[in-house]
């Protein structure tokens, strides 16, 4: 099947220009048809490249095509190439699965808007990148992927353009991934002067050599350096921090789209990209612990600002970026395997609570603030027991799928071997951010579907449940956030329950085979035993229960005056909290406005006085004087003309005769 | 040079020069054609005259690409020789013929001027300027470059009761005797001082201790001079505008091209095969001692910088406050001849080459744009103006793009052939050391970039002032444009195959005998 791989990105790639060409021409029912086919067939082809891949055995699962030389300066020498092994192999499985879906869900969710096609066509050139990106067998392929998803995900943020602020979120996602793709460059550049290529088949082994034959020492520092340049782009795209601002400005956009770019696939690029370089992050284990850090960071930090969010999308934008920490989590202490199975669970429940509060804002008449709502389980059940369902997940309660996951995640934090102690620290975050993620999910659910209708009695008469495309995907990403957990069930349930085999890192292992090596090879790992295992996965439940059982008291225990009497008590804690630390305005002022002011200094000053006015007019004023000038020289009297020529010969000739 | 070369004979005559004879057969044939079309068929005379032109035109084409181009002898009685810089010229002067003769089809009925003798004269004018290029001999050359003078000047005059036109033409006419009695002067002193006048003879006499005498160095400077002019460098241009502006356009775009490129080739032929020849490169003791003559270029090049310089920088810049487009065409066609000077300054093989280019990719882009402008003119003079040419870009988008383009080409931009013919002379200039003189250049071609494009913000970004009646557009004409257009971009993107038959028609300077 390696020669049908192009088709994954091509038929996206189709359906764009069809429907951004003629797409104004088609009527909506041809441009649905057009957008969701080409992705529909693309997860087909994907899934035929799939089971290619599972008839082979483990240690030949790797399909390479290769297109043509696109570059070749110097030393360097890429092709465009796209690779398919265990790892690209699930997230291509993800992206054109959950992708497909949500553009089944699009239909009715966009059904009234005037740029239907403009719609359709900016979401199959998201998938097309997405999938370059994915499927890339080099850096340079990849980034062109990352490139475009950032393009496609600044035009679908502005998608309503109308609205200044909807503009804004778009130019603040664009800006501030470029600054994390300044450091995925940087890496590259670096990357290929190390190794002198940048395909993947090439720099990992290249690497794994030099490491083994001891040409490179564990934390050398060119590795860790790019490593962190790396990382720094990778905290661009997954939002993390320092650079996570932007995701939730991006809640602009249409509901679908935050849920398919900006919650199951996009955003998990960046942990995609540090998952594919796991060998050469395995040999800079400093570069690990800054990863593992700040994603724990960012897990605890990005729940708690959930807490007082009172739009519904914002909440699932700070539980994304949090989530998106424990990816990083994941592969920051070399839990590679884990970390794509949390993706997995988190592409399932999250897309899946994303469109369930698209539904819900669908049926409120576009409002987004959960003030307004209150008692919607009754007019929407299927929304209400989907969004539940992904809720439980993502709250981490077992059977649910994102126990499962978390779990494996958090537990491998403990048990981080490069370092234990931090390991703990890691550990003790994650488990704290997993609490507080049960409490605000919680506390979502019981303002939008328990207690009394908030809003207004035409919103209330215009409650409705969605239509059956928009439902549909709902009970697909329901059903798969119930089992989907099952297939990375931990050992130690999987034997309780009679050898339920881990299945999923069964099949991810190969990929991460050298890493396992030199992390072996690198340190003695501790070890622990299944009592200690079981302690920490009750923690953790009672944790999230707790968490769970909190929001229940705060928002539905008749204690209606209680959030405001906290509020009132820890006003200083909560103004800091609702406010969002204010790091948007800490950002504003000490990096946005210097930057104003210089570019304002160099507008005014440089350019327009120093460049254009002495620079470039000036000359240009002088040009146009001594035009006009030169050209009375010209004044049609023939005796002039031949004057001139004689002249000239003169002047020839003596020069030439030596009257020099 | 072997005895042989001096014996007539017929074949040799057809194989050598059997371009040269069909022109003239062909233009004696015409004279009488006419008369007969005069008479029988007054409507379409000029349709038909054309088209004959184009036939003949096509032939010789023809002969010179598939014979002479492969040709092992070269040389007819020591007066005109085939070597494949000369094919090569030669090839340019009729491509720049055919595609005036096409556009004049359209040209002659749009002004109401449809009369045979128009495309006669262009023949003979063709004719002159291949025999001029062809010629190793200075009696014939003299001779070939009054041929193609004289039907040029009539051509110049052609729009009778145009005073512009008439002016023009007589100013030109009488320069053009200034310039050519400078020619015939230096030729004279040539003659006296050696006894011969063929260009190899006069290598190997002039190398042999005279070339540092007072009066071969007159006779050089008289010679250029007299080429100068037809060239249009700094200061001897001063006719150009005049001309160019009262000729029929296209009548200018040919004189722009043709004639130029037949100057411009007779000048390399002279310079590098008479007074600083490579003829010591062709393997031929008789001429190992030419290698002196290169201290002559310690004469010639000091001037040929200056008026480069002078030439690149003077044609821009008056270019700048033209408001008539005809004549600021003109302007940019003295500087273009600068850049070229600066291929021939860099005397070497990279430099030649990019001359040879760099007239082939200005023949189509000049002609291009002439035939654009003579359209949107109506009849002569309807709307030359820029500010007639306000808001075309809406009223007549094809129209409009294609001048755009040919200006682009003029300017130099990539990725036309006007960038790769200003790259290859600018880089062969630096090769030689010449970095002020190439610095300057550029920074002139940037002046150039100025009125150029003026012409395209007047089309696109003005509105109209006023109502324009643009002629119609002849068929020939399209076909004249869409070979400039694609020329121009294919020879832009892939210049490699032309550069390659240029340099191979430079290095045959080494081999004229």
């Amino acid at each position: 099947m390696e020669g049908f791989i192009f088709l994954i990105p091509l038929l996206p790639l189709l359906g764009f220009f069809i429907n951004g060409l003629l797409g104004k021409r088609l009527g909506k029912g041809i441009v649905s048809y057009v957008g969701c086919t080409s992705v529909g067939l693309a997860f087909v082809i994907a899934l035929f490249v799939f089971g290619d891949l599972l008839s082979r055995e483990p240690e030949h699962r790797l399909l390479v095509q290769t297109l043509w030389d696109w570059l070749q300066v110097g030393g360097l020498n890429v092709h465009v190439s796209f690779m398919v092994d265990q790892l690209s192999g699930v997230m291509i499985l993800i992206v054109t699965g959950v992708g497909f879906l949500i553009h089944i869900y699009s239909i009715g969710y966009m059904h009234e808007d005037e740029s239907y096609w403009r719609y359709f066509a900016y979401l199959n050139m998201f998938v097309f990148f997405m999938a370059m990106l994915v499927l890339g067998a080099n850096y340079l392929v990849m980034f062109v992927g990352w490139e475009g998803v950032g393009l496609a995900s600044y035009l679908l943020i502005g998608f309503w353009y109308q609205g200044n602020a909807n503009a804004d979120a778009g130019k603040k996602a664009f800006v501030v991934n470029r600054i994390g793709d300044f450091g995925f460059v940087l890496g590259m550049f670096l990357m290929f002067i190390t190794f002198g290529s940048l395909s993947y088949l090439e720099v990992f082994p290249k690497a794994f050599h030099m490491y083994a034959h001891g040409y490179m020492a564990l934390n050398s520092p060119v590795m860790v350096a790019i490593c962190l340049l790396l990382f720094l782009g990778a905290t661009g795209k997954s939002a993390q921090i320092p650079l996570y601002v932007w995701l939730p400005d991006a809640m602009a956009g249409p509901t679908p789209v935050s849920a398919l770019i900006h919650a199951a696939t996009m955003v998990t690029a960046g942990v995609y990209m540090v998952a594919r370089s796991n060998i050469l992050y395995t040999i800079a284990p400093t570069a690990l612990l800054v990863v593992g850090l700040v994603a724990g960071l960012t897990a605890l930090f990005a729940a708690t600002i959930g807490i007082l969010q009172n739009d519904i999308k914002k909440v699932l934008a700070y539980s994304t970026v949090s989530q998106l920490g424990y990816m990083f989590i994941g592969v920051g202490v070399t839990a590679y395997w884990a970390w794509i199975f949390h993706l997995m669970t988190h592409a399932f429940f999250k897309a899946c609570l994303f469109l369930c509060s698209g539904s819900v804002i669908h049926a409120m008449g576009g409002d987004q603030d959960m003030r307004h709502m209150g008692g919607l389980a009754k007019k929407m059940p299927i929304t209400y027991v989907t969004m539940l369902i992904a809720t439980l997940a993502i709250a981490g309660l077992p059977p649910f799928a994102g126990f499962f996951s978390k779990d494996e995640i958090l537990w491998r934090a403990f048990t981080f071997p490069y370092f234990p102690v931090a390991g703990k620290v890691i550990w003790f975050m994650g488990t704290l951010g997993a609490g507080i993620t049960a409490f605000y999910m919680f506390r979502l659910i019981f303002m939008t579907f328990h207690g009394e209708f908030r809003g207004t009695a035409e919103q209330a008469h215009h409650l409705h449940e969605s239509p059956f495309s928009m439902t549909f995907p709902l009970i697909v990403l329901a059903t798969l956030s119930t089992i989907g957990g099952w297939l990375g069930i931990s050992p130690l349930i999987g034997e309780q329950l009679g050898e339920i085999p881990n299945v999923l890192e069964g099949f991810l292992e190969p990929v991460f085979e050298h890493s396992h090596e030199i992390v072996s090879a690198a340190v003695q790992a501790q070890s622990y035993s299944h009592g200690v295992e079981w302690l920490l996965m009750s923690c953790s439940v009672a944790i999230a229960l707790s968490g769970v059982i909190l929001a229940y008291v705060i928002y539905m225990a008749k204690a209606k005056e209680l959030p405001e009497k906290l509020a009132k008590t820890y006003a200083l804690h909560y103004r800091l909290v609702y406010n969002k630390y204010y790091v948007d305005e800490i950002y504003y002022l000490l990096v946005v406005l210097p930057i104003y002011y210089l570019s304002i200094f160099l507008w005014k000053v440089v350019d327009a006085f120093c460049i254009d006015g002495i620079g470039v007019n000036g000359p240009g004023w002088l040009v146009k004087k001594t035009s006009g000038g030169a050209r009375l020289v010209q004044n049609g009297y023939l005796q002039t003309y031949g004057a001139f020529m004689a002249l000239g010969l003169v002047v020839i000739l003596c020069y030439f005769l030596g009257f020099r | 040079m072997s005895e042989v070369g001096f014996v007539f004979s017929l074949s040799r005559l057809w194989h050598v020069a059997g371009g040269q004879v069909i022109l003239i057969l062909a233009g004696l044939a015409l004279i009488f054609v006419d008369i007969w079309l005069s008479t029988k068929h007054k409507a379409n005379e000029g349709t038909i005259m054309g088209w004959l032109t184009i036939f003949a035109l096509m032939a010789t084409l023809g002969h010179l690409v598939f014979r002479e181009w492969s040709l092992h002898d070269i040389v007819f009685m020591g007066v005109f020789s085939a070597e494949k810089f000369s094919v090569f010229v030669s090839c340019i002067v009729l491509m720049a013929g055919i595609l005036a003769s096409l556009m004049s089809i359209g040209y002659l009925r749009n002004n109401g001027l449809a009369r045979g003798e128009y495309f006669i004269l262009l023949i003979f004018a063709v004719y002159g300027t291949i025999a001029l290029v062809q010629s190793v001999d200075l009696l014939m050359m003299f001779i070939a470059l009054e041929v193609m003078s004289l039907a040029i000047y009539i051509l110049a005059a052609f729009l009778k009761g145009d005073q512009k036109s008439q002016e023009g033409a007589l100013k030109y006419f009488l320069l053009g005797s200034f310039g050519s009695a400078f020619f015939l002067f230096g030729l004279a002193l040539l003659f006296g001082l050696t006894g011969s006048v063929n260009l190899t003879v006069l290598a190997k006499t002039l190398s042999v201790g005279i070339f540092e005498q007072p009066a071969v160095l007159v006779a050089l400077g008289m010679i250029m001079a007299g080429l100068f002019f037809k060239m249009a460098l700094v200061p001897f241009h001063m006719w150009t505008p005049d001309v160019y502006e009262g000729s029929p356009a296209v009548i200018t775009g040919f004189m722009a091209t043709a004639v130029k490129a037949g100057a411009f080739g007779v000048f390399v032929k002279l310079l590098f095969v008479t007074f600083t020849p490579i003829l010591s490169l062709s393997g031929q003791p008789e001429f190992f001692t030419t290698v002196n003559l290169a201290s002559l270029g310690a004469y010639w090049k000091p001037v040929l910088w200056w008026l480069a310089l002078l030439t690149m920088f003077f044609g821009n810049l008056i270019a700048v406050s033209q408001e008539n487009v005809k004549r600021m065409l003109a302007y940019s066609s003295v500087a273009h001849a600068g850049y070229m000077a600066l291929g021939i300054l860099a005397a070497n093989a990279e430099g030649r080459m990019g001359v040879l280019f760099y007239l082939f990719s200005y023949t189509l882009m000049n002609l291009g744009a002439f035939g654009v402008l003579y359209i949107l003119d109506g009849k002569e003079r309807g709307a030359q103006t820029l500010e007639d040419y306000r808001g075309l870009g809406f009223k007549y988008p094809t129209l409009s793009f294609l001048m755009s383009l040919f200006l682009v080409a003029m300017a130099g931009l990539p990725p036309t052939a006007g960038f790769i013919g200003k790259f290859y002379v600018f880089s062969a200039a630096i090769k030689e050391g010449y970095l002020l003189l190439a610095a300057l250049g550029v920074l002139t071609s940037v002046i150039g970039a100025y009125y150029y494009l003026r012409v395209i913000y007047m089309m696109y970004m003005k509105d109209a002032v006023r109502e324009i009646t643009p002629g119609p557009v002849a068929a020939p004409t399209v076909i004249a444009l869409v070979i400039t257009a694609l020329g121009i971009i294919y020879f832009g993107i892939l210049p490699e195959g032309l550069a390659r038959i240029a340099t191979i028609a430079q290095q045959s300077l080494a081999f004229v005998f």
